[in-house]
């Protein structure tokens, strides 16, 4: 069970609006901690009026509030100094049909994006930036493509030469992966890095968060593709931690 | 849904909060060795750029909200506002269901 990115205070004021969901959950509520609303809603209509009906019994008031405590706010898992942050998204290309009566949420899932991130070391960065693929950034790429698609990533092959990255991995003569990227650098840092991973997978359970693979029929082969991309690290979505990064080893 | 839209850019303080539930063990591959023969002839540029649009975040609508991460700067800004606060909790993987 992977544990939130939270202060001590944040812990506090959310342990009862949700902290405790390890799955799937929506919770509305006030600034001064009054629940709304909460639900495990897909259909999109339903998540509206139940943003609707919260919006009606809250009101607009500002409200003073006592600040949470921060202090042990350094003390909250953030990307390497110096380092980079990459998008990792995945996305299965078609291959099958659900079988009948499969609800709408199953539909929704199986067109459904992959979301990770992962985080890249100063050294890494600057091993990248200077024309070398270190080989701890491409295992811990490999550990991206290893959940995507268990079981069909053997005898992985990947090359850095000039800016382009480029290899392929297999499970058997026929079941051939190819990788393919871009690195551009300017001023001594990565500008962009892009990197796509196609091969192929069977369903993946746990809990969703394979997404599109979590409603693959059982033992239905299907195309993946897998995307690295650079993340600003100023953005929102790019703060939330990579789902290794729980791990002390995580950078290593 | 052009009215909801506008609901949601002026009414919402919102926050996503990712909590991991996954318990699949991985096992690591041994370190990658560079091959003899060049097997990377799969991918083109062209379905580069094709699966790079499909598989990009930015292009997913969900992700086109202000989320926050930080709870504490939601929770600020909700109470400055006078707005209350919208969280999805999820495996790392907010499926655009919002």
């Amino acid at each position: 069970m992977g544990i939130p990115n939270l202060t001590a205070a944040e812990r506090e004021y959310l342990k009862d609006k949700g902290l405790k969901v390890s799955t799937y959950g929506l919770f509305i509520f006030t600034a001064d901690g009054k629940m709304l609303a909460s639900g495990q809603e897909y259909d999109a209509g339903r998540v509206k009026r139940m943003l609707i009906d919260s919006l009606r019994k809250a009101g607009t008031r500002p409200v003073a509030l006592p600040r949470l405590d921060t202090s042990d706010k350094d003390k909250l898992r953030k990307p390497p100094e110096g380092g980079l942050v990459l998008y990792v998204t995945w996305k299965v290309l078609g291959g099958y049909n659900l079988p009948a009566g499969s609800g709408p949420g199953t539909k929704l899932v199986q067109h459904s994006l992959g979301v990770d991130r992962m985080w890249v070391r100063k050294d890494e960065a600057d091993a990248l930036a200077s024309g070398t693929l270190p080989a701890s950034l491409t295992k811990r790429m490999l550990q991206h493509l290893h959940y995507t698609m268990p079981g069909h990533v053997r005898e992985p092959e990947v090359r850095l030469d000039n800016g382009r990255i480029s290899g392929s991995f297999s499970d058997n003569a026929s079941d051939q992966g190819s990788i393919l990227g871009f690195v551009e650098v300017s001023s001594g840092s990565v500008t962009r890095l892009e990197v796509i991973a196609k091969g192929w997978s069977t369903r993946v359970d746990d809990f969703g968060f394979s997404a599109g693979l979590s409603v693959v029929p059982k033992g239905q082969l299907v195309p993946v593709a897998v995307l690295f991309s650079l993340a600003d690290p100023q953005d929102e979505l790019a703060k939330v931690l990579p789902s290794r990064a729980k791990s002390d080893r995580y950078l290593r | 849904m052009r009215g909801w839209a506008m609901v949601a850019r002026q009414s919402w303080s919102s926050v996503a909060l990712a909590a991991m539930g996954m318990l699949v063990v991985l096992t690591l591959q041994p370190s990658v060795v560079r091959g003899q023969n060049d097997r990377s002839e799969g991918l083109s540029e062209s379905e580069f750029d094709s699966l790079r649009q499909e598989c990009d975040l930015r292009r997913q609508r969900w992700a086109t909200i202000p989320w926050k991460t930080s709870m504490t700067e939601a929770r600020d800004e909700a109470a400055e506002t006078g707005k209350p606060l919208f969280m999805v909790v999820t495996t790392g993987n907010c499926l655009g269901y919002t």
